[in-house]
């Protein structure tokens, strides 16, 4: 293994801690298998199939791994849902449908080193038991399906995918499978009816557990790129070794990817909670533009709540509890969580003092209101309304009473539709209202009258039949 | 209170242009002419029309095998990314075409066409841009890029539509443009994907130089 050199003007912050993304960026490195292997590629895997399936399952667990996709559940704990009298053919699912507004790490992965997330797939496949494994890649990624499937190609050249791989009895095959542009297929029960030829209309759980009830209603598991890049880490580390990275319940590194108002956005590989807004804006991303100020940040994607930079938070409990300013706040999945947000997909959006909070909505409201499925009501329905009323704020021509409205109807979303989209579509909308009410209702006037086409066409059908 | 509403009186009606089902045979209407939103654009002359070819079928074939014997419904995707990737968009023919490959009904494949915003019912130009409208490259002059291409190409865009009509083609044909969600590449905002092409940091300075490169 030679010494790890990146292209210039690429090198990793020295703040990073650099796992998953280690070949992303790097001097001489190709996605072909040779280069891969020359640098202990698959090593794991040989490894691997020399152990018990559970004791990489195990493994897992210690770890501490927890998802990267956005709900942060943990990865072997998920694994270990499939039942275990189970005699129906167990499926693998690479969630690569990144398509949270602010995420952008996957694409690195998958487009620059397709072989770790190959290894990573064929380890997992072999903890869980599975001889078909699908990557669902979007569609707006149509280089990476194509990388990605000359990388299975040559896998399977090398006998570490197809039948009796390294004559370990144990065969796999990977196939790739591309979206059609929906948002909504990231969410893992609509993967899995897209999968399966469908439109991507959630399932609900209860019953519907992939792990239970998953592709074709087989047990399935859906894990997120960066989570099955993980596990090569995790077994060259060991899970206890792993586990040391990060902090407590928030075990390893993460990517980070910072878009928006700060002078160096990018992704950054960090271990997780160990690095805080502070560090992460102004040290590593270089702070504000000149002569700006930084106003507010979505932390995990913008389904997340966005958080004021003016804002303290009392996080921790009881005598362990503590007020921390927004800049003093690790980002973590349990501390963010705690400040009223989420660590989500690590996808943080930075706005500066530039930034119209009502334009910000908007933007948002557009986002969900054009992805919702609309399977449920309130979400078909909310996310549409939703997205009026903000443009009517946007346009100036909303009332103070418009904005009430449109806190109302997220709360009539939060919590009662099938899958997380309700609360997706929501969270950003409360958050928005709850943090920056004032320069909402100031762009509002009592004096607004506005009046929609359908309104208009009602009160002019009702004046023809009112005496 | 009401007054001017005209309720017809079963007197009034024309019983001869009542149709009945067991007395007239009912024109067929098939489902897909129903359904399909397929206008012709100029971008249309530079796509082949739909055939199908042996190595459509191989390529088709290719696909169903990655599934489970029983699910070959699970290649409706990949069918349909194989015609739209040759024929430039999904016309009625090749919907009947992969429900016969899938044996499927045709409205299941019509379902899943009229759902994904990555399938087109429409012609797009021999170039389609796609921008990226979500936050970060929104903020980063996403909408100022789409302008300047607009502007470039000679594309109206004003009875484009999100949901129903997304794609303004021009009218020599060449270009045509769309408003794409969270195309993920965030930290390099504004991008946008020509045909297959990611591209960068496409401020709107820059549209002119983009055209350019894909110019015929």
């Amino acid at each position: 293994m030679s010494d790890i050199k990146y292209l210039p003007g690429k090198e990793p912050h020295q703040k990073e801690h650099r796992l998953i993304f280690k070949n992303v960026d790097r001097e001489g490195w190709d996605t072909s298998i040779d280069t891969y292997i020359n640098d202990g590629g698959y090593d794991m895997l040989k490894k691997a199939i020399g152990m018990e399936p559970n004791a990489i399952t195990g493994e897992v667990k210690t770890s501490g791994l927890r998802g990267r996709g956005g709900a942060g559940f943990p990865t072997g704990i998920k694994w270990g849902f499939i039942p275990p009298t189970n005699t129906k053919p167990v499926y693998l699912i690479c969630n690569c449908d990144e398509s949270e507004p602010g995420t952008f790490k996957d694409r690195y992965i998958v487009h620059q080193d397709p072989h770790q997330l190959i290894e990573g797939m064929i380890i997992s496949a072999f903890a869980v038991g599975a001889h078909t494994a699908y990557i669902y890649i979007r569609e707006e990624f149509p280089e990476a399906a194509i990388t990605l499937e000359k990388a299975i190609n040559e896998a399977r050249e090398k006998n570490f995918l197809g039948k009796n791989i390294l004559d370990s009895g144990f065969d796999l095959e990977i196939y790739v499978h591309r979206g059609a542009a929906a948002y909504i297929c990231g969410e893992e029960t609509g993967l899995i009816e897209s999968l399966e030829g469908k439109r991507p209309y959630p399932r609900i759980k209860p019953p519907y557990f992939p792990a239970a009830m998953g592709l074709y209603m087989n047990p399935t598991i859906v894990n997120n790129v960066e989570s099955l890049c993980h596990v090569v880490h995790i077994l060259r580390m060991g899970g206890e070794e792993y586990a040391k990275l990060g902090t407590p319940r928030n075990s390893g590194t993460r990517i980070l990817c910072v878009s928006g108002d700060v002078k160096n956005p990018g992704y950054y590989e960090v271990q997780v909670g160990k690095v805080t807004f502070r560090e992460l804006l102004y040290d590593i991303c270089g702070g504000p533009k000149d002569g700006r100020t930084l106003k507010a940040v979505i932390p995990g994607g913008s389904s997340s709540k966005i958080l004021r930079c003016d804002e303290k938070f009392t996080i921790g409990k009881g005598d362990d509890a503590k007020e921390l300013e927004f800049w003093d706040l690790p980002l973590d999945f349990d501390t963010l969580a705690a400040a009223g947000s989420m660590a989500g997909s690590g996808g943080v959006i930075v706005m500066d003092d530039t930034r119209s909070m009502s334009w910000v909505l908007n933007n948002i409201t557009h986002f969900y209101a054009h992805e919702s499925c609309g399977q449920c009501t309130p979400c078909r329905e909310g996310s549409t309304w939703m997205k009026k009323i903000s443009d009517r704020i946007e346009a100036g021509q909303a009332t103070p009473e418009d904005v009430k409205t449109l806190e109302e109807v997220a709360y009539q979303i939060d919590g009662k539709t099938v899958c997380a989209f309700g609360e997706a579509s929501a969270w950003p909308v409360e958050a928005m209202i709850d943090k920056f009410r004032d320069e909402l209702t100031a762009q509002t006037s009592e004096d607004n009258n506005f009046k929609s086409a359908e309104r208009l066409e009602q009160e002019k059908f009702l004046a023809t039949v009112q005496s | 209170m009401s007054k001017n509403i005209d309720v017809p009186k079963p007197a009034d009606i024309d019983e001869t242009k009542v149709k009945y089902l067991d007395s007239q045979p009912v024109e067929k209407v098939s489902v897909l002419d129903q359904n399909i939103h397929s206008p012709a654009t100029p971008g249309e002359k530079f796509f082949p029309k739909f055939q199908v070819s042996p190595q459509l079928e191989a390529k088709a074939d290719e696909r169903i095998a990655q599934y489970p014997d029983d699910q070959k419904r699970s290649a409706v995707l990949p069918l349909l990314h194989e015609v739209q990737h040759h024929f430039g968009f999904i016309s009625p023919e090749s919907i009947d075409w992969v429900a016969s490959k899938l044996d499927i009904s045709p409205i299941k494949v019509v379902e899943v066409v009229t759902f994904y915003p990555g399938f087109r019912q429409k012609a797009p130009g021999r170039v389609h841009f796609r921008v990226c409208r979500t936050l970060s490259c929104a903020m980063g002059g996403s909408y100022e890029l789409m302008d300047k291409l607009c502007e470039l190409t000679k594309i109206d865009r004003s009875t484009a539509d999100g949901h129903k009509d997304p794609i303004s083609v021009s009218p020599c044909g060449n270009y045509s443009v769309e408003f794409a969600e969270c195309l993920a590449s965030c930290g390099t905002a504004p991008v946008c994907l020509v045909n297959d092409d990611f591209h960068e940091d496409i401020s709107a300075d820059k549209a002119a130089g983009l055209i350019d490169q894909y110019k015929a």
